[in-house]
């Protein structure tokens, strides 16, 4: 048995000090140790997306990381966004165009959404699926998903951005 | 969690690195950016001794460009490959095949250049390409430093690492500034793994006749391999429909041994072998460019 390491991550903006089995994967140290159930447990095998966070700034599939290996990290969950009871506008534009019906791949599309919206502000459909391609929705509600990314660029662009002010402060 | 268990380790030097290597290598396996190997480890395999992550090595991942050389350190993810402006302006066919690799961002954010030729997957992006540019693997041990071509890297066997070694670059020759390019292929979607994929690069500096042909092709066989024979037919040639065909029939009949998987049988990674090839010859060239 491997002993237990501790690792220390900026999570949301908060120091958060974790005493973890070494074989501990970033997202079951996010869901179990830090309690956090935003990001989602799909596939285990880095095919889904649906355990996608931000890892130093760019997104990560969470289940394909171990906790160890981001020790001194800044981690951003979907949490992170905005403050509570605040949706980012990205999060508002997936609620105002039905971007989701389960909503179990909802927190990696925002995420991987959100990492392609910072490079480029106004992408193609082609370009926004193409910048999804990471994520599956099981519900094979990509038009619409599509749509919801139009729509938090636009919004995007006219207003300041929430969680990227957090950062800069 | 990994069910297997195993000795985490995550050294602060290169020397640490290779001297846990060189005590435990038999035992231990390298995690640089964890894509091939946490998947592999999730999915209840057989656990290694000792995880040594060389995450901590910042001088593994940096991508510099040195007279006529491209020097991709082992830890360089596919990210960093396909933004970096040295690789677009002297290596573009790596910058473009990084940019194209499945799994989306996240992977690219995460997978290494070392990691993905370490695992020798036959379809993996980077060996057609790698084995198409001139390319040279540094291995480094506690006891010496190897430099091995790709072609004697890599091959239907797998990798040439050695247990107690650790890639620590990719050195690339730039192609020279008059050579043109192309990475066309197919995958059953943008997340999955190559059905067949063709790197080609050629000299543009005659208007008329590409010269100094290479073709490299890469999962269809276990290993990634060359195409001497239609890369003599169609240099110093004009690339006619006739001569297309021609390259295209060669293609199909070259590969002795072909793969066959879930996404494509062997005649069918043969078949597809002649139009990837057309187009990427067609591209690199420059045909349907403007001007």
């Amino acid at each position: 048995m491997s002993e237990p390491i501790e690792v220390q991550i900026r999570l949301n903006g908060e120091l958060v000090t974790l005493e973890l089995d070494a074989r501990t994967l970033l997202v079951d140290a996010i869901r179990d140790a830090a309690r956090l159930t935003g990001t989602h447990v799909g596939c285990r095998t880095g095919h889904c997306g649906a355990c996608t966070v931000l890892v130093d700034g760019s997104t990560a599939k969470a289940c394909t990381v171990l906790a160890a290996s981001v020790d001194g990290a800044e981690i951003v969950t979907i949490e992170g966004l905005a403050a509570v009871d605040e949706l980012h506008p990205l999060q508002e534009a997936f609620w105002q165009e039905h971007g989701l019906q389960c909503g179990f791949c909802t927190p990696g599309m925002v995420l991987a959404s959100l990492e392609l919206l910072r490079e480029n502000a106004s992408p193609t459909d082609t370009e926004i699926r193409r910048g999804l391609s990471g994520n599956l929705c099981r519900c094979t509600g990509y038009a619409k998903i599509v749509s919801a990314v139009r729509r938090g660029a636009e919004a995007m662009s006219t207003g300041a951005e929430p969680g990227q002010e957090a950062r800069e402060e | 969690m990994i069910a297997g268990s195993f000795d985490y380790r995550r050294p602060d030097s290169l020397d640490e690195a290779l001297d846990l290597l060189a005590e435990h290598g038999d035992d231990a396996a390298v995690l640089s950016g964890g894509q091939e190997i946490v998947p592999r480890l999730n999915l209840g395999g057989e656990a290694p001794g000792m995880l040594v992550d060389i995450g901590r090595l910042g001088e593994l991942a940096r991508i510099r460009s040195l007279d006529g050389l491209l020097s991709l350190g082992a830890r360089a993810t596919h990210s960093q490959l396909a933004q970096s402006s040295d690789v677009h302006n002297r290596v573009g066919l790596l910058a473009e095949a990084a940019g194209a690799i499945g799994g989306g961002t996240q992977v690219r954010n995460r997978g290494t250049v070392g990691g993905a030729i370490a695992a020798a997957n036959p379809v993996y992006d980077y060996p057609a390409c790698l084995l198409a540019l001139d390319t040279t693997v540094h291995l480094a041990s506690r006891d010496e430093h190897r430099a091995l071509a790709f072609a004697d890297f890599v091959g239907a066997d797998g990798a040439a690492r050695r247990a107690d070694e650790l890639i620590s670059e990719v050195s690339v020759q730039a192609p020279p500034s008059t050579h043109g390019f192309a990475y066309e292929k197919l995958t059953f979607g943008a997340g999955c793994y190559l059905i067949a994929g063709v790197a080609c690069i050629v000299d543009r500096s005659s208007d008329t006749s590409p010269g100094g042909v290479r073709l490299a092709v890469g999962g269809v066989s276990p290993g990634p391999f060359r195409l001497p024979g239609v890369e003599s037919l169609v240099s110093d040639q004009e690339l006619t429909e006739e001569l297309l065909d021609e390259a295209a029939a060669g293609a199909r009949r070259a590969p002795d041994t072909v793969l066959s998987d879930a996404l494509a049988d062997g005649d069918y990674r043969r078949r597809v072998l002649g139009p990837l090839v057309k187009r990427a010859l067609r591209r690199a060239v420059g045909e349907g460019e403007e001007g």
